[in-house]
């Protein structure tokens, strides 16, 4: 095991690079926004929604946090939380779905 | 077992990572269950309020857009913070460190202005339905997230200011744009969820 902390910048994105990911960022909130105006079928909607809203997630915790370029253990620790919270939020709603029904 | 000291002045973990990240991504990863809790009884009451205002009635998406727009150049600025400390250069932190506290603060006056038309002008309040009730506490505690995002980030610049922030100590910037980040992506989520998913093509 390396004795060098992992908080150097080896590997992070230019500025310049942040810029991009930052504009590419709008472009989908913008694409977002736009898409709930069109006369889509529901399903569908929330279908692009959802990916559209992970893609977006995914880049701020992949570049603008770093998780790309650092140890997997912080990727570990914080897509662990994540994924419960997936797991939590789906069993709520089918305990509430059966309770109810 | 003689101690090596690396170039952050911190002793060699066993892990040979920063105990202080590893804390902040453990925080961060169980910050996510509290929202998730949150997020999820938001989900559980939506369409069971009995009596409104109802959300269509109130959501403006378009102001809320640009609210969320503001909070992801919010996310740009930090990360350039980050970027400036770790090149030494101090006046970019300073400046791009002032520009994260500036865009978070019109975020949250976005959400004060927000919040106070729906009580004022739609009578939703934290009482009168479940919707009132799920939302207001939901994105209350977003607004309480990002106001101690801009406290700390006013704090560093304040000390950034004073000269207190070297080229060396980049990691303490790194853990509050972590924080702040965690608060951005957690929006992301929030206004799709909450808000877009109100959007008249949808509930329709």
């Amino acid at each position: 095991m390396g004795a060098q902390i992992h908080t150097n910048k080896e590997g992070h994105p230019t500025p310049q690079k942040y810029v991009i990911i930052a504009a590419i960022l709008a472009v989908i909130t913008m694409a977002e926004v736009a898409i709930v105006y069109f006369n889509l079928a529901t399903a569908f909607l929330i279908t692009i929604l959802i990916i559209m809203t992970t893609v977006k997630f995914s880049m701020v915790a992949m570049f603008f946090m770093h998780l790309k370029f650092d140890n997997k253990l912080f990727s570990y620790l914080f897509f662990g939380g994540v994924v419960l919270t997936i797991g939590v939020i789906l069993a709520l709603i089918a305990i509430f779905k059966s309770a109810g029904s | 077992m003689a101690q090596v000291v690396s170039h952050n002045d911190h002793p060699t973990t066993t892990t040979g990572l920063d105990h202080r990240k590893m804390l902040m991504w453990a925080f961060l990863g169980s910050d996510c269950l509290f929202f998730g809790s949150l997020i999820a009884t938001y989900l559980l009451y939506r369409g069971k309020s009995i009596t409104g205002p109802y959300p269509h009635e109130v959501f403006n998406i378009p102001y809320t857009s640009i609210s969320a727009f503001v909070l992801l150049m919010s996310s740009l600025t930090m990360v350039l913070a980050l970027a400036a400390i770790q090149r030494g250069d101090q006046r970019g932190l300073k400046v791009w460190l002032l520009a994260t506290a500036l865009l978070g603060t019109i975020f949250l006056g976005g959400q004060y202005f927000e919040f106070t038309f729906f009580v004022e002008h739609n009578g939703l309040n934290l009482t009168n339905n479940l919707f009132g009730t799920t939302f207001f506490i939901l994105t209350g505690f977003h607004g309480l997230h990002v106001t101690v995002g801009v406290i700390i980030l006013l704090s560093f610049f304040v000390m950034a200011w004073r000269g207190r922030v070297s080229q060396t100590q980049h990691l303490n910037i790194e853990l509050a744009g972590l924080y702040w980040h965690f608060v951005d992506i957690v929006w992301i989520v929030i206004f799709t969820v909450v808000y877009l998913v109100e959007a008249p093509n949808i509930i329709g």
